[in-house]
């Protein structure tokens, strides 16, 4: 049976609304970079942010997704794709903070479960990756 | 980008079409028909390419540094707040709302709160003229003033206002706007931190700052050219190509990155011991780029 993808009627007002109540929150006491990055994924795809983190600075990462998605994990690496921090390493967090020794390019790489559902129909739903850095 | 409520009718139709499609039969269907070559190129071209974000550091915390660095406020280095009236069209709108953003965070980090009551009050009527809903409200510009004399409250306020914004222009189609507002807060920080620079050579952080804002610029150009079919992007995108040139002479030798993490404070430390300096000649070159660029946007 061919499977096909439905997506959970989220448009972008719903993916908007539920970063902001749901995944903003998060963040505190850290102080969003302003940017709202959100996407709609299925379950085996990801998405990714490149952006530069500065020296002498502290921020946190943030990755919030509905829950149809599962535990979505998330990898940060260097340009040259060298990890430098898997999240499945780490009890699937969430979020983590990363401490600035010199600036750095970095990519943030988030990935949904390939999980199945019982009835074979994959949904796709809202993830959002925000950035907060320590004031 | 973000699925609207009518492309998801169209998926569910497509889907419904398909399934359609394959429930009839085929008479020439006996032997296989299927080329192997076509199938390929099928899944290739239903393979949804991967969402690649570019984020740009917020003015807020560019200021933040530039603080940190040790220079002082200096209010001559802002767009003045006469200009706002000037700007008409979406393009000069959309920038120099990110400008105004940049002075704004720098008067609210400095605590500067009759200027930064001001600029905000520009950000509103630009916003409002953009109709952007629902970031610089009536309400916005009340907790402002109310919280115009605690630091924490006041940057939360204003970087809540440009997320709402960013929200808001995403939401319905105008992503590209977005972009332009981002390069104007950019251009309008590495400005001031220039200024700073040409004028305090001793100064060596924010020397090392301005240096620094070449994997930004990057990212900034990389981020504009991801709305190919909006012109209005063109002429900045062109400026900052041309700052790019500027800084692709700058940087050290590739560094290896390091990474260390601790599982108790769920935090990881990553250093790569390079180091970015300017020198002299270079911070003047690009400080006379980005005066020309930011002149260009804000007369």
């Amino acid at each position: 049976m061919m499977a096909v993808i439905f997506s959970v009627n989220t448009t972008s007002a719903q993916c908007k609304n539920f970063t902001m109540k749901k995944c903003m929150p998060g963040l505190a006491p850290f102080l969003h970079n302003g940017q709202l990055n959100s996407t709609t994924l299925s379950p085996g795809e990801s998405a990714e942010m490149q952006m530069t983190f500065y020296s002498g600075q502290e921020y946190r990462l943030l990755i919030c997704g509905q829950e149809v998605l599962g535990n979505i994990a998330f990898k940060v690496t260097d340009l040259d794709k060298k990890s430098l921090f898997d999240s499945r390493e780490h009890e699937n967090a969430s979020s983590w903070d990363f401490k600035m020794a010199s600036t750095q390019q970095i990519v943030i790489e988030v990935i949904v479960p390939n999980q199945k559902s019982a009835n074979d129909i994959a949904q796709s739903a809202c993830v959002s990756m925000l950035v907060g850095y320590k004031k | 980008m973000i699925k609207t409520a009518s492309t998801t009718k169209l998926i569910l139709g497509l889907a419904i079409t398909a399934l359609l499609a394959s429930c009839g039969g085929d008479s020439s269907e006996g032997g296989s028909n299927s080329n192997p070559q076509d199938s390929a190129a099928q899944s290739e071209m239903t393979k949804k390419a991967k969402k690649v974000f570019y984020a740009i550091p917020s003015p807020v915390e560019m200021a933040n540094m530039i603080k940190q660095s040790g220079a002082n406020y200096n209010k001559d280095l802002l767009n003045p707040k006469e200009n706002v009236s000037k700007y008409t069209t979406n393009t000069s709108m959309a920038l120099n709302l990110g400008i105004y953003g940049a002075d704004l965070s720098y008067t609210s980090i400095f605590d500067q709160t009759q200027p930064s009551m001001q600029y905000m009050g520009c950000s509103k009527k630009l916003a409002d003229a953009l109709g952007i809903t629902g970031a610089f409200t009536p309400e916005t510009v009340d907790r402002l003033e109310k919280n115009v004399n605690n630091k924490d409250s006041l940057l939360q306020i204003v970087s809540d206002a440009y997320l709402t914004t960013d929200a808001y222009l995403k939401e319905n189609e105008r992503a590209s706007t977005s972009a332009l507002i981002i390069a104007g807060g950019w251009i309008e920080g590495l400005y001031i931190a220039t200024k700073i620079a040409s004028k305090d050579a001793k100064n060596g952080e924010i020397s090392t700052r301005i240096a620094e804002q070449k994997s930004v610029l990057e990212n900034l150009i990389s981020l504009i050219e991801s709305y190919p079919n909006d012109p209005s992007l063109a002429d900045v995108l062109n400026q900052l190509k041309s700052l790019n040139e500027v800084y692709n002479g700058i940087g050290g030798e590739p560094t290896k990155t390091e990474a260390s993490t601790d599982d108790k404070t769920k935090t990881t430390t990553i250093g790569n011991n390079s180091t970015t300096s300017l020198t002299p000649e270079q911070l003047a070159t690009i400080s006379a780029k980005v005066d020309a660029i930011r002149t260009s946007i804000i007369k």
